[in-house]
């Protein structure tokens, strides 16, 4: 049986959280303020079927579909979020579930370094995708499960705070958020983040 | 014996200059405030031998070190600005030439695209390794030969003007920037980016 894992509406992408989205996609990639969903299931493979449903059924384009070494992973968006919502829709109705029989995220870690050493910080820009932290910055690190939320977490911190979107991995066994900027800012954004993702209902694991 | 192209000497690596290089480059990772320098030579076997001679000769550190199609480039960094510039000298001495018999900056092309379509914004995503340009920003291009030139155009950038660096190329047939910003910053940086080209003294190409 299909398990749905993450469900995650936005009803508005952020300009850095799109630039992230199109610099990593392999799909249609999303502009700012396009409504999106992220869901992640289990077993991964059966996210074909899935996107098979919804490319039929709802108006969006195909932002991202990836099968990993243990789930799937889909994301679409479209200008109206009501095309989005029909998306949702129809996976819900082919799982015969509701929003909340989904996952409920669970933080793993959340840390703030403050004033991050500039080798440090090369480092991360290497594998980051998005804008580059620089020396002294203050850095936030979020590490969530299922990974399908980190996009949404994401989106919302940067609705909330002027910080840089460094890098978000948005599937695998778990989500990674890094943001950088001032202490304040980025005080701010993490509380956004976390706060974003504490009022999403589901299932306990 | 090679003959020199480009010859340069970045005083102090400003943030988002030495983290861009950074992602760009495969050695060792500069980190903001140390000092740089780039040379081009054709043909590009003979940086092999130049390179031998800047790090026996100092403690500067290789950031890059390339043989392209058809030029050699090499740059080195360390926190000592004597230690570069005396690698510089030495390399120049092997060299039996003066700096000013390096070749000119030939700008091929400047341009300015003002208020930038999204999509367009995140289809230069997809290839570049620094900041990310959002919708509605205004964008400078620069293409310069010898390519190694438009690290210092870069660097001169950042230190004068408030713009993110979103992309450089430095190696192979031209140099290629990418800086975003609004358009007040982006016309103050179009003049500051000519200006620190046209005051490289050589000969004409």
């Amino acid at each position: 049986m299909t398990e749905l894992r993450a469900f995650a509406f936005i009803d508005q992408l952020q300009k850095q959280f799109v630039g992230f989205i199109g610099t990593t996609t392999l799909g249609y990639y999303p502009v700012a303020g396009q409504a999106a969903i992220f869901m992640e299931i289990a077993p991964g493979i059966e996210i074909n079927s899935l996107t098979d449903l919804v490319m039929k059924k709802a108006n969006v384009q195909l932002g991202a579909l990836v099968v990993e070494r243990t789930f799937g992973m889909l994301e679409v968006h479209a200008d109206s979020p009501a095309d989005v919502r029909k998306a949702g829709e129809v996976v819900l109705d082919y799982l015969g579930l509701s929003e909340t029989d989904r996952l409920k995220p669970k933080i793993l870690a959340a840390e703030t370094i403050e004033r991050t050493d500039p080798f440090m910080t090369q480092i991360v820009n290497r594998f980051r995708a998005a804008n580059m932290v620089l020396g002294d910055e203050t850095l936030y690190i979020l590490e969530v499960v299922p990974a399908g939320y980190a996009g949404y977490a994401a989106n919302e911190a940067e609705k909330a705070a002027d910080i840089k979107l460094v890098h978000t991995s948005v599937f695998g066994a778990s989500g990674r958020v890094y943001l950088a900027g001032t202490s304040s800012d980025v005080k701010a954004a993490r509380e956004a983040a976390e706060a974003s993702l504490a009022a999403l209902e589901g299932r306990d694991r | 014996m090679a003959e020199l192209r480009a010859f340069c000497h970045l005083d102090r690596l400003q943030p988002q200059f030495a983290s861009l290089f950074a992602c760009r480059c495969r050695g060792f990772l500069p980190v903001e405030g140390m000092s740089s320098l780039f040379v081009e030579v054709v043909p590009g076997i003979e940086i092999n031998r130049l390179t031998d001679i800047a790090l026996k000769a100092t403690s500067s550190r290789p950031g890059e070190m390339i043989v392209e199609r058809r030029y050699g480039m090499l740059e080195i960094h360390s926190f000592d600005q004597e230690e570069v510039l005396h690698a510089g000298q030495m390399i120049l001495d092997k060299l039996g030439i003066k700096e000013e018999e390096r070749l000119v900056p030939s700008i091929l092309a400047t341009s300015i695209i003002n208020k930038i379509d999204p999509y367009q914004a995140v289809i230069i995503n997809r290839n570049s390794r620094g900041m990310l340009i959002l919708g509605g920003d205004d964008v400078f291009l620069l293409e310069v030969t010898p390519a190694a030139y438009s690290s210092i155009a870069a660097n001169e950038a950042e230190k004068h003007c408030d713009v993110r660096l979103v992309d450089i190329s430095f190696f192979g047939a031209a140099g290629r920037l990418y800086l975003a910003g609004t358009q007040s910053e982006i016309q103050a940086v179009a003049k500051k980016v000519v200006e620190t080209l046209a005051n490289l003294k050589g000969k004409e190409q």
